[in-house]
């Protein structure tokens, strides 16, 4: 795949497609960034810490059966983990087309709505790792 | 709403009874329970009534194994329902013939 322009990502959270709802999402995979500078150093020095994982999602809202706040909401008070997966297109995860995947999501934050007057309602959903597994890049 | 699960060690027997048994557990023993490797959720068959969910098509019937948490979440979000096999009712006894009298 060269570069390309996102017009196709494909977004699932518990299982559930709500790639027509959305048009924004943000992957971030980071480490701690840890300060290990001694006395003598001419440079500061930097080693890496512990990981992590967080996928923030906008949705336009919509109240409907199957959509969107139907599907969210009750993640922001559930404390078992689900699977959330982006891919850069919707056609099936491979080397060109690799998924990001949070298998032990959390939902922290649900915005139901977030707009002003005129604006077409966004909903914008945060998710985080809950265990070690971290972010992955599954190929197949 | 309860939940089918198997017992997979002798502490899970000795708690949860052997064999596929019914529960109504808390979210935290669920997750304990499964987490230590003593119970197990024994698959169960949902329709799908969504057409945005990934485990089958609109109307399909699909068997998962569904914590409880993410199975509220899934009929709450109306994604799916359960199928559960209609519950055997026993069929009422036939009065006693009346005996011919002579």
């Amino acid at each position: 795949m060269a570069i390309f322009t996102l017009t196709d990502a494909m977004i699932i959270i518990n299982g559930v497609t709500l790639s027509d709802h959305s048009n924004q999402v943000t992957i971030t995979d980071s480490r701690d960034d840890k300060d290990v500078t001694a006395f003598g150093a001419t440079s500061k020095a930097s080693q890496k810490g512990l990981g992590d994982a967080t996928m923030d999602i906008v949705l336009f809202q919509d109240f409907a059966s199957g959509k969107t706040h139907a599907t969210l909401s009750p993640l922001i008070s559930s404390t078992t983990p689900v699977a959330v997966e982006v891919r850069p297109t919707s056609a099936a995860r491979s080397a060109t087309n690799p998924a990001a995947l949070l298998s032990t999501a959390l939902m922290f934050d649900y915005k139901m709505l977030d707009g002003s007057v005129g604006d077409v309602p966004t909903t914008t959903a945060t998710f985080k790792n809950s265990g070690n597994a971290g972010m992955t890049y599954p190929t197949s | 709403m309860t939940n089918t699960y198997k017992a997979t060690s002798v502490v899970g027997e000795h708690y949860f009874g052997e064999g596929v048994t019914e529960h109504d557990l808390s979210v935290v023993d669920e997750r304990d329970a499964l987490s230590g490797g003593h119970l197990v959720i024994v698959p169960r068959k949902y329709r799908v009534l969504s057409d945005n969910y990934s485990a089958g098509k609109q109307g399909d019937v699909v068997e998962l194994a569904l914590p409880r948490e993410n199975e509220e979440a899934l009929i709450q979000g109306g994604h799916l329902e359960r199928v559960d096999p209609p519950k055997e009712i026993p069929a009422e006894p036939k009065p006693a013939a009346k005996k011919k009298e002579d």
